[in-house]
């Protein structure tokens, strides 16, 4: 099952990566409009090297990172769990999805950014309400896919198991639950970024840390460099999340792949 | 004393769009412990059909079956079968597959890999152990089905046209290898096939079914000594009788 790495592939992503910054620098020089508004890439890129050995209001900019990563794995971490039960619940029995599914399809479309007056008023001004907002972020994702997964089990295979002799009860943890693990995948890979996404709302929810408050903070003194750190960082970072769960994926789900 | 198998008076009908669609009318067949008994029919007739109603995988519209003396409504380890298409559980390997039924009756690991071991080397796939059904070609799955089945050693085996998807010489060598199993572990199997060669080298009895809705046309008694010899006057005069009833247009 190795898989070969390709070069080319790799060599014109970082091009790719590179020709954005040529732009950036280009059209930040001294003298344009644009200039006057932004600092260009080695600034920031400066500005982020003094940030791992100086504090931006308590922290380096490691531990603004850490607070947020602490976030965004507690909210996904409780919308994965929430929302595997759920997805598998409404799509292997009747009756759950009949009382369930018209609740969730209301619940839904809300946006996260929506929740955080009810965050603040059901979880308080603390990490709960930042949670929550997090929560909400990956939870509708997870949920829709691993329910069209446990919808998706082939009933030749139900009957095939059936016939070697798995008794009904044991049919959803020896059919239902490996069938869904691709699904389950999707479901969580959508949900590690979006949950990633809603840092900065949720540090919004007062905070005195983390990456998305270092970005507020930012916006209220004005500080363009100390704003695009954050943003590079938070791109950077999920980036890796997404990369690792690929990872993850690859090694589970390879008999599923065509 | 009643056979291992008895099927009373069997419709199958499927809902349609304009009316039920009648695939099989009225069959009524017996089996006795050990024999070999061949569905010989032409593409289309219900075979799959029947064979999934006997398993308990399709219920039936009216009608009873019975699998040694006890009614079968629910599909279960005493019947196995081999299906047509291959139906593999695709997140585990060819082990995995082989040894389900086993672990599923709680036999210890060490105990089901090795009958599970002993199976995959009777159907040729030795090395492919940890393989996915994704890496096996079409003939290797239909395989990892046989074993699959013959590792549960139900009382019953059903076999829909199993041997259909393999080369000419593999296909042989099952044939021989399914008669070897049923010499040693004496078993009562039901083998569906299009092909009369083989129809012949397995049958104790040969039943011809018909057209859709599927009757039972007419039945051979086989009583050639085993293993059997294609080229015998008795085999060839057979085979004569049976394609000659059966109208070429149909198959
Ligand atoms: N689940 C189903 N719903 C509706 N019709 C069905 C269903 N299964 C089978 N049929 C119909 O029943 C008829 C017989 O099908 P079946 O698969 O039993 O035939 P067969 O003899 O096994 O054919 P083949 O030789 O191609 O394997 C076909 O016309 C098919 O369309
Ligand atoms: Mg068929």
């Amino acid at each position: 099952m190795k898989k070969k790495i390709d070069v080319t592939r790799i060599i014109m992503g970082i091009l790719a990566v590179v020709l954005f910054l040529c732009l950036w620098t280009l059209s930040t020089r001294e003298g344009t409009t644009l200039g006057k508004l932004m600092p260009g890439p080695g600034e920031v890129f400066k500005r982020l090297l003094k940030m791992t050995h100086t504090n931006i209001g308590s922290l380096t900019i490691f531990g603004h990172m850490l607070n947020s990563l602490r976030r965004v794995l507690v909210g996904f971490f409780l919308a994965s769990v929430c929302g595997i039960l759920l997805g598998l619940g409404m799509g292997w029995n009747r009756k759950c999805e009949a009382i369930l599914r018209p609740l969730f399809e209301l619940i839904r479309p809300i946006p996260p950014l929506a929740w955080i007056s009810l965050a603040i008023v059901w979880f308080g001004l603390g990490e709960g309400g930042k949670y929550f907002i997090i929560f909400v972020s990956g939870f509708a994702n997870v949920t829709i896919n691993v329910y069209s997964g446990a919808k998706a089990v082939d009933p030749e295979v139900i009957g095939a198991a059936r016939m070697l002799g798995c008794p009904k009860h044991r049919i959803f943890t020896s059919v239902v639950l490996p069938s869904s693990i691709p699904y389950i995948f999707t479901g969580l890979q959508i949900a590690i970024s979006s949950s990633w996404a809603a840092v900065v709302a949720a540090e919004m929810v007062r905070s005195t840390n983390g990456i998305g408050w270092m970005i507020t903070a930012g916006q209220n003194i004005n500080d363009m460099e100390q704003i695009l750190a954050g943003i590079i960082v938070i791109g950077v970072v999920g980036f890796l999340l997404t990369t690792i769960m690929r990872g993850i994926e690859a090694r589970l789900c390879a008999w599923s792949r065509v | 004393m009643s056979g291992m198998i008895q099927c009373e008076h069997i419709v199958k009908k499927f809902p349609g769009v304009n009316g039920d669609y009648e695939v099989i009318k009225d069959i009524s067949i017996e089996a006795k412990k050990n024999e070999i008994l061949v569905l010989f029919g032409s593409g289309q007739c219900g075979k799959t059909t029947l064979l999934k109603v006997i398993a308990g995988l399709e219920p039936v519209t009216s009608g009873k079956i019975f699998i040694n003396g006890k009614e079968k409504t629910a599909p279960g380890p005493e019947c196995g079968l081999v299906y047509q298409t291959t139906v593999l559980f695709p997140w585990l390997t060819t082990m995995g597959n082989v040894e389900y039924g086993p672990k599923m009756r709680g036999m210890s690991k060490k105990e089901r890999r090795e009958k599970a071991q002993h199976y995959i080397d009777l159907v040729g796939l030795r090395g492919f152990e940890k393989s996915f059904p994704n890496q096996l070609s079409g003939g290797m799955r239909q395989r990892v089905g046989i074993a699959r089945v013959y590792c549960n050693e139900p009382d019953v085996l059903l076999m829909d046209e199993p041997f259909g998807h393999l080369d000419a010489q593999t296909r042989y060598l099952m044939q021989e290898e399914l008669e070897r199993i049923w010499q040693t572990e004496k078993r009562t199997i039901v083998f569906v096939t299009n092909n009369i060669e083989e129809a012949l080298y397995l049958a104790d009895r040969v039943l011809v079914m018909s057209n859709c809705p599927a009757v039972i046309k007419k039945e051979f008694k086989v009583d050639l000594p085993r293993p059997r010899d294609y080229t015998s006057p008795e085999f060839l005069r057979l085979r004569q009788e049976i394609t000659s009833i059966v109208d070429p247009a149909e198959l």
